[in-house]
């Protein structure tokens, strides 16, 4: 695939904010004891490598909007910080084995020690934004949480939603109904946030965050389509999560429900009988049944082409919000995500 | 008389719009692909019509986000009113739910009120003076509505020249509220100059102050226009 100039400014700056909100987050994650049951596990994800796309998006946004890289890196920490508190949580809930590359937290530590170091990383995400005080003032310590009041409803609304149709087995789902879940599931945490924290810090506070809900929808979206796609089509050495991971877990996706919709009345019963047991007891075969229907229906091909549309509204309301503003890199950092999203491999 | 050709311009490529909103995130070859390239594409997917994407698949995927999105911030807009509505009401009964929801509202207020005194008795040092405006930026307003204006500007602004985008609502796609002027007075300070149409939607307004030499932010004018009008 041709890599594009766009395509090369993103991982440059991904790199480069990853690098910065790394090194920030050392300070936060110290090698202390207990270091084996606590500290050492709470600092696994974060540093396995990740994409760092949520805090390079919080500081690209407030560097648009005039900060200064110490103004908006506790913003960036406490948000990382947070998004590996709920990725230990959700392995967990999701019986999932792999995470970037690499098993999973609860396998590695059980369970009980997983959850407790995820709680850990969830409390530990508060710190940087209350030591900001010092710097940004009480007021905008404020402001924040009262943003990270409003993501962890939404998210926790998103994730139960998602949870709760695999509980009970809900397969006709509509396309809204999945934009929905993953609106409130992937979107704000992903990007609104990011998005809206960069926007306060660099702004001091009086823009209306409001106008950054579209454009972290439509990039949220499609980078959440993107990322089931690539669990069912990736290359595992780059993709770091077991393929086809979502159909040993049951998740509801966009090509399961599309998959659901166009397969006819014997094939729907078959795939209501093979996502009723919990994970362990669904087998090899039947999740390659699954697999391959999907290619019979053309159901990869259509999320493709759903999330490149969601990805041209992106394009779109990023012209409406930041078309005004003056040109730079990390202008065109935010302008090249919504490709970035859907290319990415 | 001879018969000349009458010149002709060329056959266009195309006679309609392009709707197709995946050209605005697909790379440059897929906007065009060759015969041979869409002969390709259908020998690797097997017999037409089984696994490829419906054509106007994209544009659907972009109608169905803005359908749940704006669906989603209509709600959120609805929340938002009633609670104004509840709070309005305060202290004239009212359900639990109802009661619980004030009380929050009201924890919040008291939190700020506490960090504000916070912020007053303890400054942070090295901390950034507070975000209001001071003596530095007069603004000259002309509006029929009640309207609220306010100006943050960084401070070691003196001696640039500055400028305002213009100012947008909630909604990216309504009309803008236009770029105020900004200006010097004689006392080296700033001026604002703004005029609020009569046909403005009442809603919240806000810019981006920018140094016109260098282009960087340097502040944000927000105005927020009322319903009601100064002389009801």
């Amino acid at each position: 695939m041709t890599v594009t100039r766009g395509g090369i400014l993103v991982r440059e700056l991904l790199d480069e904010y990853g690098a910065l909100t790394r090194s920030a987050l050392r300070r936060w994650l110290p090698q202390q004891q207990p270091r084996s049951y606590l500290y050492d596990l709470a600092a696994d994800y974060p540093f396995r490598g990740g994409r760092m796309m949520r805090p390079s998006i919080c500081i690209a946004t407030a560097k648009i909007f005039g900060a200064a890289n110490d103004d908006v890196l506790p913003a960036a920490c406490g948000i990382e910080l947070l998004h590996n508190a709920l990725l230990i949580h959700d392995d967990i809930e999701d019986e999932s084995q792999e995470r970037r590359g690499r098993p999973t937290l609860q396998r590695l530590a059980g369970a009980p020690l997983a959850i407790n170091a995820g709680d850990f990383l969830a409390f530990l995400s508060l710190r940087p934004l209350l030591q900001a005080r010092e710097r940004l003032g009480a007021r905008m310590v404020l402001r924040m949480f009262e943003e990270l009041d409003r993501m962890a409803q939404e998210t926790a609304e998103g994730q139960a939603l998602d949870l709760g149709w695999r509980r009970d087995n809900l397969i006709q789902l509509r396309e809204t109904d999945y934009l929905e879940m993953v609106l409130k599931k992937t979107c704000w945490l992903a990007t609104i946030l990011p998005l809206r924290l960069g926007a306060l810090v660099g702004g001091r506070d009086p823009l209306d965050l409001e106008h950054f809900v579209r454009f972290g929808f439509f990039l949220g979206a499609a980078f959440q389509i993107q990322d089931d796609l690539l669990n069912l089509v990736g290359d595992h050495q780059h993709y770091g999560k077991e393929l086809s991971g979502d159909l040993w877990e049951g998740k509801r996706t966009l090509m399961l429900i599309r998959l659901f919709e166009r397969a006819n009345p014997d094939e729907r019963e078959r795939i209501r009988e093979v996502l009723a047991p919990p994970r362990e007891q669904r087998t090899s075969a039947s999740v390659q049944w699954l697999r391959k229907l999907m290619d019979v229906y053309g159901c990869i091909e259509y999320a493709r082409a759903l999330a490149h549309g969601l990805a041209g509204a992106a394009v779109h309301e990023f012209e409406l919000l930041f078309g005004d503003l003056p040109d730079g890199r990390d202008l065109h950092f935010l302008e090249s995500l919504p490709r970035w999203v859907i290319e990415r491999a | 008389m001879a018969e000349i050709e009458r010149p002709r311009r060329p056959v266009p490529s195309r006679t309609g719009p392009i709707r197709n909103i995946r050209c605005l995130a697909t790379p440059e070859e897929a906007r065009h692909p060759s015969s041979e390239a869409e002969e390709e594409a259908r020998g690797e997917q097997g017999e037409p019509g089984e696994p490829e994407a419906p054509v106007g698949t994209a544009p659907a995927g972009a109608t169905l986000g803005y359908r749940v999105i704006e669906d989603y911030l209509r709600q959120g807009q609805e929340s938002a009113r009633k609670l104004a509505k509840g709070l309005a009401g305060f202290g004239a009964g009212g359900s639990l739910p109802e009661l619980s929801e004030r009380l929050l509202r009201d924890g919040l207020v008291w939190m700020e009120t506490v960090a504000k005194l916070w912020a007053s008795l303890d400054p942070p040092e090295g901390a950034p003076e507070a975000t209001t405006a001071g003596p530095e930026v007069r603004v000259k307003l002309a509006s029929r509505a009640l309207a609220e204006v306010q100006v943050e500007l960084r401070p070691g602004r003196e001696g640039r020249e500055l400028g305002v985008h213009p100012l947008r609502g909630t909604d990216p796609t309504a009309p803008t509220l236009g770029a105020p002027a900004m200006g010097r007075r004689e006392d080296g300070g700033f001026e604002l100059c703004l005029r609020i149409p009569d046909a403005l939607a009442p809603g919240r307004y806000s810019g981006i102050i920018f140094d016109r030499d260098d282009g960087s932010v340097q502040g944000t004018v927000e105005v927020r226009v009322d319903a009601e009008s100064e002389t009801a």
